[in-house]
């Protein structure tokens, strides 16, 4: 994929027909929430899945570091019980469960990703790593078949990885990762993951945060066959858009194998909740618009449609 | 008109007047048949039509397009993967949703709005029932994004603290003698609550323990425990 001469063009003529990238946006029906997960009771995630029936398209629901609860895989939920893939399924079933009881308009589908992340995988053994990785994906198939046997209309489940460099070696994430995409009939996988210290100016496989460079960034995000990405684009500067943007001409270029953006992720809802994160808190449009806009500026990198947009939240 | 002409002609009446007979008993009948066939054959003819592709479907197609003019061909694992996606929401938007197929969604959104009306009450309950909204104790040290990094959790002791009201304090014990707080509420409410310099650091060894006052009990090996005040 080293060229893409028609991919900008939608967009190109959508701004010049309407004046504005914000007049492009998907109607706010597809701009979804996404959630940290600390609060997981059957109650609570019923009706996080009701309060989300006004909502369609992507969107993760986040459990916290991968870790084992009595000899099986699971994830943190933060000061939350630590919960086993059985008990993080189950949860996403009673979500989808919520969000079909209420949801106002039966055309309305949440793709939904169940993620854990690279968070203190430092700590764990590779091949810890890996089978904890085969076991979220087995998870994550058995719970899109409970979801496509009893609500086959309202959702399709997919697994999610937020990988970030400050968080642990890439080794380390990368060896979860080839776990999960081994895992036999295994669901795509978004990739919500952030660039840390990615370069902002270069696209020659420069150094990233703790030992990543934008090959392992592009790597995970895109090269392994289950990643879909969806980068954290929070950074009102619009800097995590621009690194991203160059880790995808260095794919382009130097790998022969661009990437393609599935969506976006901010975290304005998750930083109103906690008091504010000045300069990190982008709206949903701000973060789509700073990477269209990124892609754009080179016709090597330029993407017509990306399509979601998420805005991430705490459910407590 | 010769007698012939008119024998041969009235043959073709009498057949005639027999086919209008038949006609009078078949045609009704015909018409039934040809209308319920038809009827079929429309229904089939409609049941058989795609119906309109939602708006989601439509832009998962809009991406797949847009990857295949990106170059990228029909067999590569994410335009499959994407195209599967598609094929399967094409394949069950013609099922009529169930809206509650294992029949409890209603009573579980009822226990939801006791929970959110009387936070302090169901965390109790739910401590009572042995399944508590919050972990007590030790708990692996994590970022939580946008709250606490992994700088700061480095060589870290982390505990959970459940408190009375129903909310919660993640609690890093750093190793340089600053404990730092992250509130959990029950109402989506999160908050990085201030540091706390712990008056004679932690000592290695330190059994940290949350109390049912909400506190959490330091005590170093040979000496007087003391507290830290979280709420």
């Amino acid at each position: 994929m080293a060229m893409r001469p028609t991919r900008w063009l939608a967009t190109v003529l959508c701004v010049v027909t309407i004046g504005t990238a914000a007049g492009c946006h998907r109607s706010d029906i597809y701009t979804t929430n996404s959630y940290y997960m600390a609060r997981t009771s059957p109650a609570d995630a019923t009706a996080l899945g009701c309060y989300s029936s006004g909502k369609a398209g992507w969107m993760t629901l986040f459990f916290g570091a991968p870790t084992s609860v009595n000899g099986v895989a699971g994830a943190t939920a933060w000061g939350a019980p630590d919960l086993d893939v059985n008990a993080i399924g189950q949860s996403v079933i009673d979500f989808v469960k919520g969000y079909a009881y209420c949801r106002p308009d039966s055309s309305y589908r949440l793709l939904i990703g169940i993620g854990t992340s690279n968070s203190v995988a430092d700590s764990k053994a590779d091949d810890w790593l890996y089978n904890h990785g085969q076991a979220w994906a087995t998870m994550v198939r058995n719970v899109a078949g409970v979801v496509n046997a009893n609500w086959p209309s309202a959702a399709q489940v997919f697994g999610a990885y937020d990988f970030e460099p400050n968080w642990s070696s890439p080794w380390k994430a990368n060896h979860w990762m080839t776990g999960y995409n081994a895992t036999p009939g295994r669901p795509s996988l978004f990739a919500n993951a952030a660039a840390d210290g990615c370069p902002t100016q270069t696209a020659n496989n420069g150094p990233c945060d703790n030992g990543w460079n934008q090959g392992w960034v592009w790597h995970l995000g895109w090269e392994i066959d289950a990643a879909l990405p969806f980068p954290q684009i929070y950074a009102t500067s619009g800097v995590n858009a621009r690194q991203w943007q160059l880790i995808d001409l260095w794919a382009t270029t130097a790998a022969g194998d661009g990437m393609f953006f599935f969506g976006t992720m901010s975290q304005l809802g998750a930083c109103q909740q906690a008091g504010g994160c000045p300069g990190l808190d982008n709206t949903p449009h701000q973060a789509w618009d700073f990477l269209t806009s990124w892609l754009g500026s080179d016709p090597r990198t330029q993407q017509g449609v990306i399509d979601g947009m998420t805005d991430i939240r705490w459910n407590t | 008109m010769s007698g012939a002409h008119a024998m041969r002609e009235e043959a073709p009446r009498g057949r005639s007047r027999r086919w209008r007979r038949v006609r009078r008993t078949l045609l009704p009948a015909v018409l039934v048949v040809s209308g319920v066939l038809a009827s079929a054959a429309a229904s089939a003819t409609l049941s058989d039509k795609a119906p309109a592709p939602t708006e989601l479907e439509q832009h998962l197609q809009d991406q797949i397009d847009a990857m295949r003019a990106a170059g990228l061909p029909a067999s590569d694992p994410k335009v499959r993967a994407l195209q599967a996606t598609l094929d399967q929401m094409r394949a069950t938007s013609r099922i009529r949703p169930q809206r509650d197929p294992q029949g409890d969604a209603g009573a579980l959104l009822a226990e939801a709005g006791e929970q959110q009306a009387d936070p302090r009450a169901a965390a109790a309950e739910a401590a009572a029932e042995g399944e508590p909204l919050w972990e007590s104790g030790p708990v692996d040290c994590e970022p939580v994004p946008g709250l606490l990094s992994a700088d700061e959790l480095a060589g870290a002791t982390c505990v959970s603290v459940p408190q009375p009201d129903g909310t919660s304090r993640f609690v890093a014990l750093g190793a340089d003698g600053v404990a730092r707080i992250v509130l959990f509420g029950a109402d989506g409410h999160v908050q990085r609550l201030p540091d706390t310099r712990l008056p004679a650091g932690l000592a290695p060894g330190t059994a940290v323990t949350p109390t049912p006052q909400g506190d959490l009990e330091l005590a170093p090996p040979g000496r007087q425990p003391t507290f830290l005040d979280l709420r």
